[in-house]
């Protein structure tokens, strides 16, 4: 696609997109919304750019190896967040028995892993999107 | 003869379907099955148990936490299963097939 107006709009709107993204997943334990909405905000704010620039610039801008990684990282510091309970004594994902600082209430640092657990699904679902879009994007072309 | 009866009974049982839809209790009703001891739980407890004052998050990423675990594999096996149809195998089988 190859318009001024589409080109110009998604400069301007795409670091909006992403602040709400982020302000989504990181106040994800003290207001509505979380990894999952985060996520997918962030991941539609990358589709939108590969829709506007095309896949080249997009996939510059996000490269598969990056998504990739992002991808299979999060399940695993999820997975290591649950096993650090046991490795305390405790059951699988516990949050207060494993010794996660619960902090001030309503504070951002609060809740003990959940800010760090909607973080990673956060990306996990950004990096889903995007990796999805582009791989069936880019076989279409081909 | 065989359609008919297939039609008959698919009937029945859009009947008995739409009976027993009858038959559920109002939305929103105070004393729904739905609304049992784990809402009272999950409403008292949230602040004490978690500390955070979106309840909804906290039984997501703390309560249900196993269960969120098995949505992030489900992403990730959709990610794989779309990888491994449409990228599949090595280059040199992709030009064999051409």
């Amino acid at each position: 696609m190859n318009d001024v107006i589409v080109k110009t709009v998604t400069r301007i709107v795409m670091p909006f997109i992403q602040l709400y993204g982020c302000f989504v997943i990181l106040h994800g334990h003290l207001s509505p919304g979380g990894g999952f909405p985060g996520g997918a905000i962030l991941g539609a704010s990358l589709i939108l750019y590969t829709l506007a620039f095309g896949l080249e610039k997009g996939q510059r801008k996000m490269p598969e190896a990056y998504s990739k990684k992002v991808e299979s990282g999060a399940i695993l510091v999820y997975v290591a967040l649950g096993i650090s309970g046991v490795a305390v004594g405790g059951m699988f994902l516990t949050n207060r028995g494993a010794g996660f600082p619960m902090g001030e209430w309503g504070g951002l640092l609060s809740g003990g892993f959940i800010p760090l657990l909607t973080l990673a699904v956060g990306m996990k679902v950004a990096a889903t999107m995007i990796a999805l879009f582009q791989t069936m994007i880019e076989e279409e072309k081909g | 003869m065989k359609v008919r009866l297939i039609q008959a009974s698919m009937l029945l049982l859009l009947g008995l379907l739409i009976f027993s839809f009858m038959e559920l209790p109002p939305k929103g009703k105070s004393g729904n099955p739905s609304y049992n001891e784990n809402t009272t739980y999950y409403l008292e407890q949230t602040q004490k148990d978690v500390n955070i004052p979106n309840t909804i998050a906290a039984i997501l990423m703390d309560y249900r936490s196993v269960d969120t675990l098995g949505e992030a594999t489900v992403l990730f096996a959709a990610v794989t299963s779309v990888y491994s149809v449409l990228k599949g195998g090595s280059k040199k089988g992709a030009e064999k097939d051409e």
